[in-house]
């Protein structure tokens, strides 16, 4: 993960909020790196990276997860509850199921689903 | 952010920036996030939409401006969702120690007086 963060920091201060977190979230699976679910991993949620809040919704009714699910703290579950709810109604996700293009990435809550 | 559709994106962003200025907001940067499919149709101005392109439009303006600026908005036909999100970057990041063990031993009993 450290190697990842010094490619993102090439590409500016700016872009760095956003892409640091998709770069985490893809390229885990391919070298099946333990994903450690820390709340100090998720330093500032934005509104519109659909990528990252996409991994706290369920796939087949979009819902959020609670906090016994993702295993976060207090403060970032708010914070990333409220950054899912303002990108959904700005139009950056959608609601009622989760953008299918994202129905690959690596599990980071707790959920087991029925096959 | 907001998003428009339609190919007279350029005249439309143009209008949208000199409207921001008018309101003395100095605008930083423009970015364009992409056209794609909204991730549900939008109904607006007795329209729906089912594609758009997203625009995000970094700019430091007083805070009594964006009253006025959200009502422009919204009366332009052009753009579909306009939203003012204050600055992400702006707001202090804290370290998140995760979450803090707390011993229960002492919750068990009540430290109520009983006569």
């Amino acid at each position: 993960m450290a190697a990842l963060a010094a490619v993102c920091s090439d590409l500016g201060r700016k872009k760095l909020a956003y892409f640091i977190k998709p770069a985490l979230c893809l390229r885990d699976p391919k070298t099946h790196a333990v994903l450690w679910r820390s709340c100090s991993q998720y330093t500032q949620v934005a509104s519109n990276e659909d990528l990252l809040l996409s991994q706290f919704i369920s796939p087949f009714t979009g819902c959020i997860y609670g906090r016994h699910i993702t295993g976060l703290c207090g403060k970032k579950q708010k914070e990333i509850t409220k950054a899912i709810k303002r990108a959904q109604i700005m139009g950056f996700m959608p609601v009622t199921y989760k953008d299918p293009a994202y129905l690959k990435d690596p599990k980071v809550c707790n959920i087991k689903y029925r096959e | 952010m907001k998003t428009k559709k339609q190919p007279e994106t350029a005249a439309a962003l143009k209008r949208t920036i000199e409207a921001l200025m008018d309101r003395g907001a100095v605008v930083r940067s423009l970015e364009n996030l992409g056209d794609r499919a909204l991730p549900y149709k939008i109904s607006a101005h007795s329209q729906r939409h089912s594609r758009g392109g997203y625009f995000l439009v970094d700019f430091y303006a007083p805070t009594t401006a964006v009253e006025s600026i959200m009502e422009h908005l919204s009366r332009d036909i052009d753009v579909i969702r306009p939203n003012v999100v204050k600055h992400p970057l702006t707001q202090e990041v804290k370290a998140c120690e995760g979450i803090v063990p707390v011993p229960l031993e002492e919750k068990l009993y009540s430290t109520k007086k009983r006569k």
